[in-house]
C-alpha cells in the first residue's frame, strides 16, 4: 500500500497526528499522482458513506414546523419568530401571520432622485411597532428586495442587515449555528457572534448602526410596545450610532442594565459583573437591572452599572474617581471592518423577476455558484448591495465586456428596472445571459461624472446550466 | 401519490404532507452531501437544510420539473458554501476540497452521471468481496460502528481490523478503477 493511501486512510479513520497530516499535505501538493490517489480514496469513502441509510424526515419537519407554525402553543410560536417565513405563506391566507394582521404595512423607503418624490402608501399609525421593521428591510438596496417584500409589499421579520463580519462570525437562528455573511438579513431572535477576527456591523433601515467588537455576542429582538428596536448585548462590547428615533426609542440591554436611546453615538461594554456606557454624542438613559435605578448620561460622560457602585455619570477620562475598578473589556475599536469597503460593492443577489424577490440559497450569490435553469424561476437578474446604500453610479462589466450596463438609480441591477405604478414596487426585466460560464463585475462610482472616483469593485463568477 | 401532487397539497396548506416528500427524496440528497463532506452530523444538518430551503421556495418550483434534481441542486450549493467555509478556516489539506468544487462546477448533469457510475461500480465490486471484508465494510459504513465495536464483533484486534478495512478499501478502489475504465 502506498504511503499516501496509508495516510489518507488514517485521516479518514480519524487516526492521524499533526506530523502525518503535514506529510500527507506535502505528498498531495508535491506529487500529482499522490493527489489523484488521495482524491480517489476520498471519493470512495464518500461513495461508501452514501450507501448508509438515514432518515431526517422528523428533524426536517420539526424545522419546517418552526417556519410554518402548523400547530399552536407558545413554544412553536416563539420558534416561528426565529425563522424567516416562506414568501408563499405570507399572503396565501393559509395561516394567520404570526405578527398579526397589523404587521401588514407598506414601508418601502422612497428612492433617490426622481424616484424619491413618488408617493408611497401611508402606514397607519397603529402599526407603528412594525414601521421600524419594514423600514429596516428597505434600507439596503437589493437586500430590501430580497427579504423585505412579498408580492403585495408586506413587511417581514427581517429587522436589520449584516453589513460586514469576520470570517468566523456566526448566527444562531432557530437553534442552529450558521455562517454570518455580509449582506444577510438578520431576523428577530438571531444571536450574532462577531467572531475573533474582527467586528460585525449591523445596519438598520433608519441608518442606525450597531458594531459588535470582536468576540462580542448579541441577540437581535423585535421592537415591542416600548422600543422600536432592541439589541441585547450578552458578551463583549459594542458601539452604536443611533439615528434620531421618532416615537419609540432604540433599546440596548445587557444583563446589568438597559440603555434607552433616542438618537446618539455611544459605546457599551459588558463583563461578568458590570456594564459600562460611554456616550460620545447626544443623551442616553440607562437603567440598572438590579434596582431599576436610572440615570441620564450626556455626551462626554460615562457610567458603570454594577451592583457594588453608585450609578453616577462621570466625565469620560475621569475613570480614576470610580470607586470600583473600571470594566475589563477594552473599548470598542472604531476601525471599519476591512472586509467591507467604506465605499464599494458588498454583495450580489439573484432576483426572481416575476416578483422582484430574492432567491434563497443564491442571495448573496457565491463566487463559483452554478445556476440550474430548470430549478430556478424563469426570469432572473442580479442586483448589488452597496456600502453606502446609494452611490453615484454602478458600472457592470459582463464577460469581459466593459460597461455592459450603467446604473444611476437604485436598485442597481444587471437588467432594466422600473417602478410598477399600480403597486409602487420595483420590477426588473429578466437578463439575457445564456447558458455557460459568466463573470460579472460591478464597480461603484462616487458620481455620474466621467472623472468620478471609483470605489471597491466586486466580481462574481457563476455558471448557468440548463 | 406522485411528488408533484403532494407538493400541490403542501402549497395549499398541508404542511405535514411534505414529510412524505422528504422521506421519498432524502436518500438522493444524502448521497450528494455525505459523499463529499464525509461528516455524518454535518451532512444530516445540510440535508435537513436543503429540504427546508426547498420548502421555503416551494412557490418557485415548477412542478413539471424533477424535484429530486432541484433539491439536489440546493444541496450542492449548501455543500459549496460549507467547503468554502472550511477553506476559510483552514487551508490545510484543501486539495480534495478544490477538486470537489471544480467537479461541482462542471455541471449538474455530469455530476449526476458520475455519481451514478461510481455507485454502480461500487455495487458490482462489493459483490465480489470476501465474506469477512464485506462484513467489516457493512459494520463500518452501513451500521456506522467504531473500530472497537467492529473488532469485538469479528474477534480481531483493533489494529488488525483497521488493516483489514484498509486492504478492503484498496481492493475496492482497484476494482472500481477497472470497472469504470471498462465502462
Amino acid at each position: 500500500m502506498s504511503r499516501v493511501s496509508e495516510l489518507t486512510f488514517l485521516l479518514l479513520d480519524g487516526a492521524t497526528d499533526d506530523a502525518e497530516r503535514r506529510e500527507l499535505e506535502r505528498l498531495v501538493v508535491d506529487e500529482a499522482a499522490a493527489a489523484r490517489e488521495h482524491i480517489a480514496l476520498m471519493e470512495l469513502e464518500g461513495a461508501l458513506l452514501a450507501e448508509q441509510r438515514v432518515d431526517v424526515t422528523r428533524e426536517t419537519m420539526q424545522r419546517i414546523a418552526d417556519v410554518a407554525g402548523s400547530t399552536t402553543g407558545q413554544r412553536v410560536m416563539d420558534r416561528i419568530k426565529q425563522q424567516p417565513r416562506p414568501a408563499w405563506k405570507k399572503n396565501s391566507g393559509i395561516q394567520k401571520p404570526v405578527t398579526g394582521s397589523s404587521a401588514r404595512v407598506s414601508g418601502m423607503q422612497p428612492k433617490v432622485s426622481a424616484r424619491r418624490s413618488r408617493a408611497r402608501r401611508a402606514t397607519p399609525a397603529s402599526f407603528a411597532p412594525w414601521i421600524g421593521i419594514a423600514a429596516a428591510v428597505a434600507l439596503i438596496v437589493g437586500v430590501a428586495l430580497f427579504f423585505s417584500r412579498s408580492q403585495n409589499g408586506n413587511a417581514t421579520e427581517a429587522v436589520a442587515t449584516l453589513i460586514s463580519a469576520a470570517s468566523d462570525a456566526r448566527i444562531v437562528r432557530g437553534g442552529r449555528s450558521i455562517s454570518a455573511e455580509a449582506g444577510e438579513g438578520l431576523f428577530a431572535n438571531d444571536q450574532l457572534s462577531a467572531g475573533s477576527a474582527g467586528v460585525a456591523r449591523i445596519e438598520y433601515a433608519d441608518g442606525s448602526m450597531v458594531e459588535l467588537a470582536a468576540k462580542a455576542s448579541a441577540n437581535l429582538l423585535d421592537g415591542d410596545a416600548n422600543a422600536s428596536k432592541q439589541v441585547k448585548l450578552t458578551n463583549g462590547a459594542l458601539s452604536a450610532r443611533v439615528a434620531k428615533q421618532s416615537g419609540k426609542p432604540f433599546v440596548l440591554s445587557t444583563p446589568h442594565a438597559t440603555a434607552t436611546v433616542i438618537g446618539t453615538q455611544f459605546e457599551l461594554a459588558v463583563d461578568a459583573g458590570s456594564t459600562r456606557l460611554d456616550v460620545n454624542e447626544g443623551r442616553v438613559r440607562i437603567e440598572r437591572a438590579s434596582d431599576a435605578k436610572s440615570v441620564i448620561v450626556d455626551g462626554g460622560f460615562f457610567v458603570v452599572a454594577s451592583a457594588n457602585q453608585d450609578l453616577v455619570a462621570r466625565k469620560i477620562g475621569s475613570d480614576a474617581v470610580v470607586v470600583t475598578p473600571p470594566v475589563v473589556t477594552p473599548p470598542v475599536p472604531t476601525v471599519v471592518e476591512p472586509a467591507v469597503p467604506a465605499f464599494g460593492i458588498v454583495a450580489f443577489h439573484l432576483v426572481d423577476t416575476s416578483n422582484s424577490q430574492p432567491i434563497r440559497g443564491f442571495s448573496p450569490l457565491q463566487d463559483g455558484a452554478v445556476l440550474e435553469l430548470r430549478a430556478l424561476p424563469k426570469g432572473l437578474t442580479l442586483t448589488v448591495v452597496t456600502n453606502p446604500k446609494e452611490v453615484g453610479k454602478i458600472i457592470f462589466d459582463v464577460d469581459g465586456k466593459k460597461s455592459f450596463k450603467d446604473e444611476v438609480d437604485p436598485p442597481y441591477s444587471l437588467s432594466a428596472n422600473w417602478i410598477d405604478k399600480t403597486t409602487g414596487q420595483d420590477r426588473f426585466n429578466p437578463w439575457t445571459l445564456g447558458v455557460g460560464k459568466h463573470t460579472v463585475t460591478a464597480t461603484p462610482y462616487e458620481s455620474n461624472k466621467a472623472n468620478a472616483k471609483a470605489g471597491a469593485a466586486l466580481t462574481v463568477r457563476f455558471e448557468i446550466v440548463k | 401519490m406522485d411528488t408533484a401532487s403532494i407538493l400541490q397539497r403542501v402549497l395549499k396548506g398541508e404542511t405535514d404532507a411534505y414529510a412524505s416528500v422528504v422521506a421519498q427524496h432524502q436518500t438522493a440528497v444524502w448521497r450528494v452531501v455525505v459523499s463529499i463532506l464525509h461528516d455524518h452530523e454535518k451532512s444530516r444538518e445540510l440535508v435537513e437544510q436543503a429540504f427546508v430551503e426547498a420548502y421555503l421556495s416551494l412557490d418557485q418550483f415548477d412542478s413539471s420539473r424533477d424535484f429530486t434534481l432541484w433539491v439536489k441542486g440546493i444541496a450542492r450549493n449548501l455543500v459549496r458554501e460549507e467547503l468554502r467555509r472550511k477553506t476559510r478556516e483552514s487551508k490545510r489539506l484543501e486539495v480534495y476540497r478544490e477538486h470537489v468544487l471544480a467537479r461541482l462546477n462542471a455541471g449538474e448533469e455530469e455530476e449526476n452521471a458520475r455519481e451514478d457510475e461510481l455507485r454502480a461500480s461500487l455495487a458490482r465490486c462489493r459483490e465480489k468481496l470476501p465474506e469477512q471484508s464485506a462484513r467489516v465494510l457493512n459494520l463500518r459504513y452501513q451500521q456506522n460502528k467504531g473500530f472497537d465495536e467492529i473488532a469485538t464483533e469479528i474477534g480481531r484486534t483493533v489494529d488488525a481490523t483497521r488493516q483489514l478495512l484498509q486492504r478492503t478499501r484498496v481492493g475496492l478502489k482497484e476494482c472500481i478503477d477497472r470497472s469504470m475504465a471498462q465502462a
